[in-house]
């Protein structure tokens, strides 16, 4: 149920199966073991092996980060989702930022916050991000150990201005931890994002359902089309004159469909009841009913008499 | 009444590193959920890690968070309890302050280690480490009800990891660790 979705890697390095053992210890579930590329992009791009011996509680995943400097220069970012599970953005400079939160197409955006930014966030420009999906990644690694007091006190700094500048929504925590001595139980975790502003609830979700979600619409984004229908079940067996695969839709599909079979019978049977009771000759007429009658057949006789 | 109220924080140190590992005479294989819970050196005592605590709480904030524990001479923080041998610990603080020390273990990354021939801690490296908080509980005896209960899972698990050693992979699954996340996610005691 905890997830951290930021944990270097790479194939040939001997500490992984620590690492991984270490990360299932303490607790995690999910990993999305990262390979960060800068700059130009290598011609062929494929995800690196996963190693074989991790341990069997954690469920890993691939994912790339991609620093981003220049907005101008483009990306193959659908080519790169095919072949990585998530594909976050690293964003230097407030541009970049900018761009990669209401236009480009990934699922993380993560901003190195160990350093000092020499621009404020925005609420308008993460909320455009949040709103179409994607989230905000702290990164709690760098501010533990190793980089020294300014890492820690600028990531301080600056996950407080963030927190504090999308109001505690869409965030996500993982480690991005390069040694697993600076790995943290995801409790622990927790705290910390009580410390720098957000609150106990929000915290636990940072570490669980918002990075869930994250792993599902990428998951989603990548065998759906245009991330709403999806085939679930190819319906083979079951249905021997059907044999146009059975489309079990997300909530855009389904919602025209569902008012015409389930609720529009109820309503009919109430606007039918609803006619028949005046009409019913069992019942006793209620007084307004009555009174009603009489007045028509006064206005009748009138307008006879007149006419 | 006024009653001061504390919080007890139970607290697990754990050595992710593998060249920090104990070495064993046997060649076997090690099993890294028992290495990674090896003991700590008996030169951790009470008092110095009351003190490693305090410092890191100076450290990240400052006489604020000094101010917070109820100054320097009067106690704040106390070790109530100290295992080196299974590496367990609880420490009292003012409910107040909970969540500093809290954070300031979680930046903490080393428990002293002598260097050789010295018996004073401190005078060495450090070992790195990390303190994990098991659990926050308001009274000392559900944390001590706790350290017990994951104590006695520890050892199953680490007996069942070794049953499937010598049985060389025929029963599989990881239902051990599986145990584990799920007990994860109730660790959290923290009632006010």
């Amino acid at each position: 149920m905890f997830y951290d979705l930021n944990v270097p890697y790479s194939p040939d390095d001997p500490e992984v199966p620590h690492t991984l053992n270490f990360l299932a210890e303490l607790g995690y579930t999910t990993v999305a073991l990262s390979q960060t590329i800068n700059g130009k992009l290598p011609p062929t791009l494929a995800a690196p092996p996963l190693p074989t011996n991790a341990p069997k509680s954690l469920q890993l995943l691939t994912r790339l980060n991609l620093t981003l400097a220049d907005p101008a220069q483009n990306q193959r970012l659908a080519a790169l989702s095919q072949a990585y599970d998530l594909v976050a953005l690293r964003p230097t400079n407030e541009k970049s930022l900018l761009n990669a939160c209401t236009n480009l197409e990934c699922d993380v955006i993560s901003v190195d916050l160990s350093v000092r930014l020499p621009y404020h966030f925005k609420f308008k420009m993460l909320s455009a991000a949040i709103s179409r999906g994607v989230r905000i990644e702290i990164c709690y690694g760098p501010g533990i150990t190793g980089s020294g007091l300014d890492a820690r006190r600028n990531l301080i700094g600056n996950a407080t201005s963030l927190i504090r500048a999308t109001r505690g929504r869409g965030i996500i925590v993982s480690s991005e931890a390069r040694r697993a001595l600076s790995l943290r139980a995801p409790w622990d975790v927790i705290n910390l994002a009580c410390v720098w502003g957000l609150s106990q609830e929000r915290g636990k979700e940072a570490v669980c359902e918002e990075s869930r979600k994250v792993t599902a619409l990428a998951k989603l984004r990548r065998t759906s089309w245009r991330g709403i229908v999806d085939i679930v079940h190819g319906g083979e067996k079951a249905k021997p004159e059907g044999p146009a695969p059975k489309q079990k839709g997300a909530p855009k599909t389904k919602e025209p469909a569902q008012p015409e079979t389930g609720g529009d019978n109820l309503k009919r049977k109430a606007s039918i009841s609803s006619e028949t009771v005046p009409e019913d000759a069992d019942k006793p007429l209620s007084k307004r009913e009555i009174k009603r009658r009489a007045k028509k057949a006064r206005f009748d006789a009138k307008g006879e008499n007149t006419t | 009444m006024v009653r001061l109220k504390n919080r007890y924080l139970l607290v697990d140190i754990l050595y992710p590193d593998p060249k920090t590992w104990p070495t064993t005479p046997t060649t076997k294989p090690r099993n890294p959920q028992l290495a990674i819970h090896s003991p700590t050196s008996d030169t951790l005592t009470q008092g110095f890690l009351a003190k490693m605590i305090r410092d890191s709480v100076a450290e990240l904030y400052g006489d604020y968070g000094i101010g917070k524990l109820g100054g320097v001479t009067a106690g704040g923080i106390t070790i109530k309890y100290l295992s080196p041998a299974t590496s367990t610990a609880i420490v009292r603080c003012p409910r107040a302050a909970f969540r500093l020390v809290w954070s300031a273990l979680t930046y903490m990354s080393g428990v002293p280690e002598p260097a050789s021939g010295q018996k004073r801690a401190g005078t060495g490296r450090e070992r790195g480490c990390v303190f994990r908080v098991l659990r926050v509980s308001g009274t000392m005896r559900k944390a001590e009800e706790e350290a017990i209960r994951r104590a006695r899972r520890e050892i199953v698990r680490v007996k069942d990891a070794e049953e499937k050693g010598v049985l060389g992979g025929l029963v599989g699954g990881g239902s051990p660790i599986v145990d584990c996340v799920m007990d994860e996610s109730e660790d959290e005691g923290m009632d006010g």
